[in-house]
């Protein structure tokens, strides 16, 4: 469109095209603090020239439009970053679980149930040397009462924590379903704005940034789509696609690391759900150790006091809680016997029953450095010691794991943001720049208005 | 490398926060002296700390035990002791008994002070230690194991050992061998002399004094033994209370730190986070914008 106003239509095009780049400007810096958001540039890009005849044709420019607004973004990042971010949820939720193991133990204090067995034989070994104080059978029972009572304390506490961590699972769930309809929410405000109005910015950064959080919660992988949707596999499962959302299975195995829908299993191999599974596991081993630990303490000490009799004449008597019939029944309500808690002349330490005679609590005291079978041919201490080792030993490991996957995502964040990230500085320098730019625009449009006037004038004449 | 404002101020706080979390952490090091409190932050050092903890809570068993075995040693031996002095009382009235200047008046209050021993060693016989246990009874130790019902000492109590657990596995015996023929045997012999005094059988009583005389060896002898079995007691002690402060000490190599050296390390990391902060605050005043008009 060649004419006298071609001029005024370039300049008030290109005043507009500034404002626009002015605008983006003002919108990366007030989105400078929003966590996932990337800057946005605004591509100009010259009109395609007119072509007139003049003595053979010639081409004419017609200024510049905006062609699109992109999001400065790097994909090879973001799959790393999703990556890591499982992984990091994992490892962070693993330790978490470990702490509290850690600290219910709490060794190697005096609060541990390495200081209770100690003391519990050591309470024997005093009964063994000084059988006429009365003061030792209330030391003996009150060792034995502190030693029974950590060890089912621990074992309820890691029950607590074993149903806390369940219900976690179920949480964790909810939440991978909730991202779930996020994203397809997302997907369809995107393939519909890619249709009718090209690049969805901002709503492309709250998928993204779902993605992330979901990367979080389980391991995630995603596929473009070429309608602009992503779909969107999570542990193994295809979470969301095109078509919508499937709920993810609530059925899990922890030992495998699996969940099911019934139709098939899916592995999770990453994300805060892969981290409560092994914390599930975990307790679960704890608390198979101690109950081994409690049915040792039974059968053994038992032994040996059912042997004695009491100085009133009474046999046959328990020091811990058992039943006749096995099976035995573990750390959760490991006691000591009524007959025990009734009177402490019931505490058992010789044979004969003399008072003086303190054979059986010597034995009891010696049982500290015999090898159980039952405990795979460790004394009492070693075992819970190896408990105990291997908590400290995996909870360091998982620690520096953390703490190295940590450095690698900050690493990545920092590359993602040195891409993506806006810089006020930059901005500012940006926005004077386009300032000038809208300056000249608007004086060249003066120029081409006093040109049009000109002609206007010599019209009026 | 292109620096995005969020990065930038994110960098200062992640920075500050690692500075931060050295300083507190070096501040409860010098607050509590310990290096490491749960087994996770050093498994190792950890394990051995908790190994040899356990061993010294079981010396200090053992040094408990020790008192228990000294207690019974020392009654042994001051009841032997004594029992020697008044031995030495009838020898001498059995020496005197057997003089023939002495009269037959006489020598029925000189049994009359033997029938008063005899009394005495029935009390001793029955010593208790610190427990209140009879020291010479066995396992019977509740009950008075010497009865006096003349002409005999009668004894209700057992021979069976009392041991002592003094090192892991190992036991000592405390109480007297034979306790009950020793003071029964005694008492027979100061039975006769009695009697052989209050009949005026000069022969007799001075056979007396060689068997009283046999007699106050005996106790002596014993006295030596119950002696060098305490001196026994107590080399174990001084080897028990040596052990417990080697213990004590490996435990706080290990886990205790070293004070002038944490409390360096303590202002090194102060010295970090101000430095830290002191970059942030720089950064953070920094902007193009104070540059524009």
């Amino acid at each position: 469109m060649a004419g006298a106003f071609s001029g005024l239509y370039i300049s008030s095009q290109s005043l507009r095209n500034f404002q626009r780049a002015l605008e983006t400007s003002g919108h990366n810096i007030a989105n400078v603090d929003t966590p996932g958001y990337s800057r946005q540039r605004v591509g100009l890009a010259a009109m395609d020239p007119i072509a007139y005849y003049d003595r053979g044709w010639q081409t004419r420019g017609q200024g510049a439009f905006v062609a699109n607004v992109t999001r400065a973004r790097d994909l090879f990042l973001e799959a790393a970053s999703q990556r890591q971010t499982a992984n990091m949820g994992r490892f962070q939720s693993t330790v978490k679980g470990l702490v509290g193991i850690d600290q219910v133990y709490g060794e190697p204090t005096d609060r541990g149930i390495t200081a209770a067995l100690d003391q519990f034989f050591n309470a024997w070994s005093a009964m063994g040397s000084n059988p006429n104080d009365p003061g030792m059978r209330t030391q003996v029972r009150e060792a034995g009462q502190t030693l029974a009572d950590r060890v089912r304390g621990s074992w309820h506490e890691f029950e607590r924590q074993r149903l806390e961590v369940t219900s976690q699972v179920g949480s964790t769930i909810r939440q991978i379903n909730d991202l779930a309809s996020q994203i397809d929410s997302f997907n369809k405000a995107i393939r519909a704005a890619v249709v009718t109005q090209g690049s969805p910015n901002d709503v492309l950064d709250k998928r993204d940034a779902a993605i992330r959080e979901l990367s979080q919660l389980v391991d995630v992988s995603t596929f473009p789509q070429q309608d602009g949707t992503l779909t969107v596999i999570a542990g193994g499962f295809s979470l969301v696609d095109a078509a919508g959302t499937r709920p993810f299975p609530t059925t899990f195995d922890a030992a495998a690391g699996t969940v099911t829908d019934g139709l098939a299993t899916y592995q999770v191999r990453g994300g805060q759900l892969l981290g409560q599974f092994s914390t599930l596991v975990n307790l679960e081993g704890q608390q198979s150790r101690l109950d081994t630990l409690a049915n040792n303490l039974r059968t053994q000490v038992n032994a040996i006091h059912l042997t004695g009799t009491a100085v009133s004449g009474l046999t046959n008597l328990r020091f811990f809680n058992d039943v006749t019939n096995p099976p035995q029944t573990g750390a959760t309500d490991f006691d000591l016997d009524q007959v025990i808690k009734d009177d402490l002349e019931n505490i058992v330490i010789g044979v004969s029953g003399e008072r003086g005679d303190s054979g059986l609590a010597q034995a009891l005291s010696d049982l500290r450095d015999t090898s159980v079978p039952g405990l795979g041919n460790a004394t009492f201490g070693r075992y819970h010691a190896g408990t105990v080792d291997s908590i400290a030993s995996s909870l360091k490991y998982f620690r520096a794991a953390q703490e190295t996957e940590e450095a690698v995502l900050r690493q990545t964040e920092n590359r993602i943001q040195a891409v993506s990230g806006v810089s006020i500085d930059e901005e500012m320098a940006d926005m004077l720049r386009f300032q000038r730019s809208y300056q000249a625009a608007a004086r060249a449009l003066t120029i081409f208005d006093e040109t049009t006037a000109e002609i206007i004038g010599m019209l009026r004449r | 490398m292109r620096v995005s404002t969020y990065w930038q101020y994110g960098n200062y706080l992640t920075d500050m926060q690692a500075a931060q979390s050295r300083w507190v952490e070096a501040q409860r090091q010098v607050a509590t002296g310990k290096r490491f409190e749960y087994l996770s932050e050093d498994p190792a050092g950890g394990q051995f700390v908790a190994n040899t903890r356990s061993i010294k809570s079981r010396v200090e068993q053992l040094d408990k035990n020790l008192r228990a075995a000294d207690d019974y040693l020392k009654t042994t031996e001051a009841t032997l002791g004594e029992l020697s002095s008044f031995l030495n009382r009838a020898r001498t009235l059995a020496v005197n008994g057997a003089n023939a200047a002495t009269n037959q008046e006489q020598r029925d209050g000189m049994a009359a002070e033997v029938a008063e021993i005899q009394r005495r060693l029935t009390a001793l016989a029955n010593s208790v230690g610190s427990n209140g246990q009879y020291v010479f009874a066995g396992h019977r130790s509740d009950q008075r194991p010497f009865q006096e019902t003349p002409p005999n000492l009668v004894f209700t109590g057992d021979t069976n050992p009392v041991t002592v657990e003094v090192r892991p596995g190992e036991k000592i015996r405390v109480n007297m061998v034979a306790a009950d023929t020793y003071f029964t045997g005694i008492y027979d012999d100061l039975e006769r002399l009695k009697s052989n005094l209050q009949s005026g059988d000069l022969s007799a009583v001075s056979q007396d004094i060689d068997v009283i005389k046999a007699g106050i060896d005996r106790t002596n002898q014993l006295r030596g033994e119950a002696g060098a079995r305490m001196r026994d007691v107590a080399a174990q002690r001084e080897h028990n209370e040596r052990r417990i402060d080697d213990l004590a000490t490996a435990i706080a190599d290990v886990q205790e730190i070293d004070v002038a050296q944490a409390i360096v390390r303590l202002h090194a990391a102060e010295a970090a986070y101000t430095g830290a902060m002191s970059v942030a605050s720089r950064g953070f005043s920094l902007s193009l914008l104070d540059f524009m008009r």
